[in-house]
């Protein structure tokens, strides 16, 4: 093995907070080779990217390094000055950031900015740095280098900011880059090119990459090492092949077998029990003891170092290894007391619950009042047919900007729609808000995205349960303390939380309110708007769960919408993949797992990432991005990035409509040859 | 089965309780616990007006132009009343003036602002012109001309300033509003089928009064600044109420005799707009800074 570029020895980072000193990193030792990806992941709170800012020397104002070293090329970072480190950043050490569109520069254009890296050091004049800049977008496989230097970051897409942040990033050939989620802002076709790019750079320039992430997926695919954080410390450390083969830790098991896997059914999903230690308040001994399933005595009084289980392989753990396999384990025991209602949500009755007809919404256009100004309209859904029967779930699958939340808005009413009929339980309800009867709107819900925004800050989580029951119960008044505390039972969480303001819940409890507030009304069916994309996966796993179960008990529909296709593929009956304001794919679940694929859904589903590094499975690569909603293309709307394109008639002609029963493929190319294709997840 | 007490609506004590907890947090802040202290202090002045000195406001003694004394703290005027009287009793016209005006400024504004935010479009529109014509005059300048045709007077006064404040307080009250409006806890209000009324009452204004109270804290200041302007200009409230404006505006002819006549009055009003100014600031520090 090749000596480490980076070392880093028993660091310690405090901040220093009004109302205590807070310990995030807590003696976090590990190495970084050339050409190599370590991966750091963890939740939020864990302490990565404080690790990743601790070692760029980034440290905010009230971060302060308490302890260890940081050995870079032999030198402790801790003892260098401000301008020491000047000639190290971006030179020998340099850093991709979350939010390309904050770490760019919005009034230089991209070119300026990378070729800047490279001036700054005195590496090379501007005419050289500008070359070099070139060359570099175009190892990022941005087409048209030559123009896009001279873009402004806001011409380009999310994804394309991302790839010039990595060339700036390369421009001063850095030793060591520290990456800090470099892709948990895109979309999942966007973040397989990045990955790519990482892995090409690592193979070629032998540059070493410090890679920080939440997502296991990610890092099962790019990483070769990988140190498992919680509450500030490594709890486990391996390569990437041991670590997905055996898990030590239990909290890494745990994380692993919380995330929903695209190739699993229904299952219910392991959770992690509890949320993330106070790092004011650690537990005596282990940090997990208070969550892990399998501590025993000795875990609340010592300490746990870690500890080699194998070939440079350790964990932060007395029992490893663990034997045997737990139940799956529920963060709260959820009553099953039933409905609070006396009656099913829905009468049995013939046909589906929600039939959506060539919906079309579109936004602004139209005329403006001086000649010339008219402007075209976004199509964001252009002319959608979905049915959904009672008690199924429909998942609406596509990436930023296909339309699967104007598609939702529309559905309950916030935008009304342009065209198109939506029937809801055999009635017509292709009306805004405004205009539909009680009992059309107590009989649609909605499961927001945001759990920061989804719960009014001044009122109690008792309060907001309560509000939809005094509004629509057709019960009296005295009653409804008890039908919250119920409703608060029925989500799995202690009726004592209802005097809580929703600052003092965590993101999990809170979507889980979000939730008891949707169900108060005894809704037949309910829209989820990415209800955990904003969550951390061991909380997401407790959420997908508690829907289910909360399906199975009421029979409601779910029209679930996602960004993430194994999510999507956990809860779902039927998926209808979204592209540009059209479905272009619908099935059952395992119909659109399975060929005959629309390309676009052959694309996604080669792009997830999944956490096991074995998985060998077809990489199809989209070009471009994703065309304007003003102007789409003609003919088949995909026609302009699909890879399996056949000619002129993808350009002209709308796709019809192939696949059996109820698997609609929207695609010009033969069902035949559709079917012959490889399955992308074998 | 564990019994558990809800509030169906935030109280009006969880209300208070917000409130006292932010005037707790204020110790932090230097200035903004300086102005606490400062209108509190005119606050018990205001209270106890009447059982701190021995004479009544309007009370007429032989004892004129009387300079600082023990018998008369502050002097005496031309009618030998006592100044020092007349300043603590000002400070409840003071406040009578300033509180009712920055009220009407804060319902008005609030109202006019909210809605405009939330409804949008037009309404928007509409609402919005006519704040920047009523804002493109000074506020001197109208509450002169109002009262020029109205006449001088407690009542007309209050609505006067009143009407000024609507603009800025109608600002200030439509860009907290148009943060929180499409906010998810309100789209889930209207997917529920709550009328507007409701959302904008209940979902919206708790959200925003913290804004709004900055505000209000600023045109208190700012009110009591303005009738006192008018007061001396004898557009305000007539004698013999006590008025620090009004006594300032009598002192004038007697400034090389009796400077106390002025100086006074003038600290009184200094030190109040100073001090809902600090309150102000303050209030804006453990608000914005916590939320």
């Amino acid at each position: 093995m090749t000596e480490p570029i980076l070392k880093v020895e028993n660091l310690e980072v405090t901040y220093h907070t009004e109302r205590a000193d807070v310990r995030a990193l807590n003696g976090v030792s590990l190495e970084v080779a050339p050409g190599e990806v370590r991966g750091v992941v963890g939740e939020s709170g864990c302490g990565k990217s404080t690790l990743a800012f601790a070692v760029m020397r980034y440290l905010d104002r009230n971060g302060e390094i308490t302890g260890g070293r940081i050995l870079f090329n032999g030198e402790d970072l801790r003892e260098k000055s401000n301008s020491e480190m000047d000639e190290i950043w971006g030179r020998h050490l340099g850093m991709i950031y979350q939010d390309p569109t904050a770490s760019l520069n919005p009034s230089l254009p991209v070119g300026e900015q990378i070729a800047e890296v490279a001036t700054a050091h005195g590496l090379a004049s501007r005419d050289e740095a500008i070359q070099r800049a070139v060359d570099l977008l175009d190892r990022v496989h941005i087409r048209d280098p030559e123009e896009i230097i001279d873009r402004y970051p806001h011409e380009l897409s999310g994804g394309m900011r991302q790839r010039v942040g990595i060339a700036a990033g390369l421009m001063g050939k850095p030793e060591l880059l520290v990456m800090d989620e470099p892709t948990t802002n895109l979309d999942v076709t966007t973040e397989a090119k990045i990955l790519d790019i990482v892995e090409e750079l690592k193979n070629e320039l032998n540059s070493a990459f410090l890679y920080i992430t939440h997502d296991l997926g990610v890092i099962a695919r790019v990483g070769d090492g990988v140190e498992v954080m919680y509450a500030g410390q490594v709890v486990e450390q391996a390569s990437i092949d041991d670590l997905f083969e055996e898990q030590y830790h239990p909290y890494t098991k745990l994380l692993l077998r919380s995330i929903p896997d695209p190739e699993g059914g229904k299952d219910s999903l392991q959770e992690v029990p509890g949320s993330m230690v106070d790092l004011t308040d650690l537990p005596e001994g282990c940090n997990f003891s208070t969550r892990c399933p399998f501590r025993s005595e000795d875990c609340s009084e010592t300490e746990p170092y870690l500890k080699d289980v194998g070939d440079s392989h350790s964990a932060r753990c007395f029992e490893a290894p663990i034997e045997g396999t737990e139940e799956t384990v529920g963060e709260e025991a959820r009553s099953s007391e039933g409905s609070i209602w006396d009656t099913p949500p829905e009468l049995q009755r013939e046909g589906p619950i929600l039939s959506v007809d060539r919906l079309k919404k579109y936004f602004g256009g139209g005329g403006g009042w001086l000649p010339g100004s008219d402007t075209d309209p976004v199509r964001a859904v252009d002319g959608v047919d979905l049915n959904l029967n009672q008690g199924q779930t429909v998942g609406v699958v596509g990436e930023s900007g296909c339309g699967k939340t104007t598609l939702a808005r529309t559905i309950i009413g916030l935008s009304s729609a342009t065209e198109g009929k939506i029937d809801f339980a055999g009635k017509d309800v292709t009306v805004p808000i405004a205009k539909r009867s009680g009992q059309t709107l107590k009989r649609i819900q909605i499961v927001f995205q945001d759990p920061r925004s989804t719960l009014n800050p001044k009122r109690t989580v008792g309060q907001a349960i309560a509000r939809p029951l005094v509004l629509h119960g057709d019960f009296s008044r005295d009653k409804i303390p008890e039908k919250t505390a119920r409703l608060l039972r029925s989500v799995g969480l202690d009726p004592t939380l209802a005097d809580r303001f929703p600052d003092q819940l965590s993101g999990g409890q809170k979507q889980r309110v979000a939730a008891a507030r949707a169900f108060a009304t005894n809704p037949a069916l309910v829209l989820h708007d990415e209800p955990t994309s904003s969550l951390d996966v061991s909380v997401q796993a407790t959420i997908l769960n508690l829907l289910r179960d909360l399906q199975e008990d009421s029979g409601t529909s779910y029209l679930f919408i996602s960004h993430d296709l194994s999510v999507v593929r956990h809860i779902s009956d039927y998926i209808a993949v979204m592209y540009l304001g059209h479905v272009v794919e619908y099935g059952m679940t395992r119909e659109v797992f399975s060929p005959p694929y629309h390309p676009y859904t052959e694309a996604l589903l080669s792009a997830i990432p999944v956490p096991d590094p074995d998985l060998s499975r077809k990489r199809i690569r989209l070009t471009g991005s994703v065309p304007s909603a003003v102007d789409p293309p003609s003919g088949c709307v995909f026609h302009t990035r699909c890879p399996r394109k056949i000619g002129e008639v993808c350009e002209t002609e709308s796709p019809p409509i192939c696949g059996e029963g109820e698997h609609d493929i929207h695609c010009h190319i033969p069902e035949e040859e559709l079917v012959e294709v490889e399955p992308v997840l074998s | 089965m564990a019994e558990t007490s809800l509030d169906l609506a935030p109280s009006a004590w969880d209300r208070v309780k917000s409130g006292f907890s932010y005037l707790v947090k204020l110790r932090r802040k230097p200035l903004g616990f300086a102005g606490l202290i400062i209108i509190l202090f005119w606050i018990l002045v205001s209270i106890f007006a009447p059982y701190i000195t021995p004479y009544s406001p309007t009370q007429f003694s032989s004892d004129k132009f009387a300079s600082p004394s023990p018998t008369h703290p502050f002097g005496t005027d031309r009618w030998g009343r006592d100044v020092f009287t007349r300043i603590t009793a000002g400070s409840r016209t003071a406040f009578t003036l300033a509180l009712s005006a920055t009220l009407l400024g804060l319902v008005g504004g609030t109202a006019l602002g909210l809605s405009a935010a939330y409804f949008g479009g037009w309404i928007e529109e509409v609402l919005g012109r006519l704040m920047d014509i009523l804002m493109s005059f000074p506020a001197l300048l109208i509450a002169m001309f109002v009262l020029g045709v109205l006449g001088p007077g407690t009542i007309n006064v209050i609505i006067v300033i009143g009407i000024a404040h609507i603009p800025r307080i109608g600002r200030v009250a439509r860009s907290a509003t148009l943060q929180v409006k499409n906010q998810e806890f309100v789209e889930a209000a209207r997917v529920r089928g709550e009328s507007d009324f409701y959302i904008m009452g209940a979902e919206i204004l708790p959200n925003i009064l913290d804004t709004l109270g900055v505000e209000g804290a600023i045109r208190f200041a700012y009110s009591i600044f303005l009738s006192a302007s008018l007061g001396f200009l004898g557009l305000g409230v007539q004698p013999p109420t006590p008025d620090w404006g009004l006594m300032i505006s009598e002192s004038r002819s007697y400034l090389q005799i009796a400077p106390w006549l002025a100086i006074f009055p003038a600290l009184a009003i200094a030190s109040m707009v100073l001090g809902a100014n600090f309150l102000a600031e303050g209030l804006e520090e453990v608000t914005g800074g916590e939320r």
